[in-house]
């Protein structure tokens, strides 16, 4: 098995090569939860998966669905290292990425850009990952709980 | 006997529900008035005691997984250090946040503040060359 940094189940780097630490978990950590999924999804969203704990909103985000990256300061690492850039959410197109501050400046949730904004509101549609619940395709808007009065939109650009 | 009103425990159920980071778990408790006051109000002893009623039940449910959770935050609240022993407490695995939870010396510790677009750019247009973006403070 290659190396291993602190706190790493997979290898997995920023672009500049720094450690991501992450954790990649096999069993399902709430299985009991399932049956609430409908209670909570918004009408206009669209379940896409069943839960997995092999990643979190994170792992999907910024690691292709291959683990989880639990502490926020890691995603902060990986928006510089991987030279990423603020996008207007009116500018914004599938591929990006959205991340959910919190009022304390933490980052609370992330997703992927899958649509197009359209005025008035030009909120775009996102692929993201509930927790214990699965992959949902809802507007960046329709979630619950999640910090959606600070979205930030962010692109990697060349 | 400790209890947390319906109202309040549907919330939080959704807290846990959509959590994808334990600091997610205990911001989303520790904000909660109900859970605040419970910490000021009952003792470690019966904090402990509701928490080890709660993981010791069979079977096991969601609802009970969510008032473990309650409970335990409103132990980190009260005294993180006395929480810190709850990892020993029989069917403690059975809360997947537990551990990282545990590992906070209090919860001001775990949160991670981010300085966030004070160090990147930002796209003006999908047009604009990189060359062009605006890097704040640059």
């Amino acid at each position: 098995m290659p190396p291993r940094a602190t706190d790493q189940d997979i290898l997995l780097d920023t672009a500049l090569g720094n450690p991501v630490p992450n954790v990649q978990d096999t069993q399902i950590g709430m299985p009991m939860a399932g049956p609430y999924f409908d209670s909570i999804i918004h009408h206009l969203s669209v379940k896409r998966t069943p839960p997995d704990p092999r990643y979190n909103c994170h792992g999907l985000t910024f690691a292709s669905r291959r683990t989880k990256i639990i502490d926020d300061a890691q995603i902060r690492q990986i928006l510089v290292d991987d030279r990423y850039v603020a996008v207007e959410r009116a500018l914004v197109l599938p591929g990006d990425v959205a991340v959910y501050f919190a009022d304390d400046g933490s980052i609370e949730h992330s997703a992927i850009v899958v649509s197009t904004p359209s005025p008035p509101l030009h909120i775009p549609r996102v692929c993201s990952k509930w927790g214990f619940l699965g992959e949902v395709v809802h507007l960046a808007t329709e979630c619950p709980l999640y910090a959606i009065g600070n979205i930030q939109y962010f692109r990697v650009v060349p | 006997m400790i209890s947390i009103p319906p109202h309040v425990l549907e919330v939080l159920s959704q807290c846990l529900l959509v959590a994808n980071t334990p600091s997610f778990v205990l911001r989303k408790f520790s904000e909660s008035l109900t859970i605040q006051s419970l910490s000021e109000a009952a003792s470690v002893g019966d904090l402990r005691d509701a928490l080890e009623t709660e993981l010791c039940a069979r079977p096991f449910t969601f609802d009970r997984a969510v008032m473990s959770y309650a409970l335990l935050v409103a132990l980190l609240l009260k005294s993180p250090s006395d929480a810190a022993t709850m990892g020993s407490l029989e069917g403690f695995s059975q809360l997947v946040f537990g551990p990282s939870l545990l590992a906070l010396r209090s919860p001001r510790s775990f949160t991670t503040h981010v300085d966030r677009p004070a160090i990147l750019g930002n796209v003006q247009s999908q047009s604009e060359p990189a060359s062009t973006l605006i890097i704040p403070g640059a």
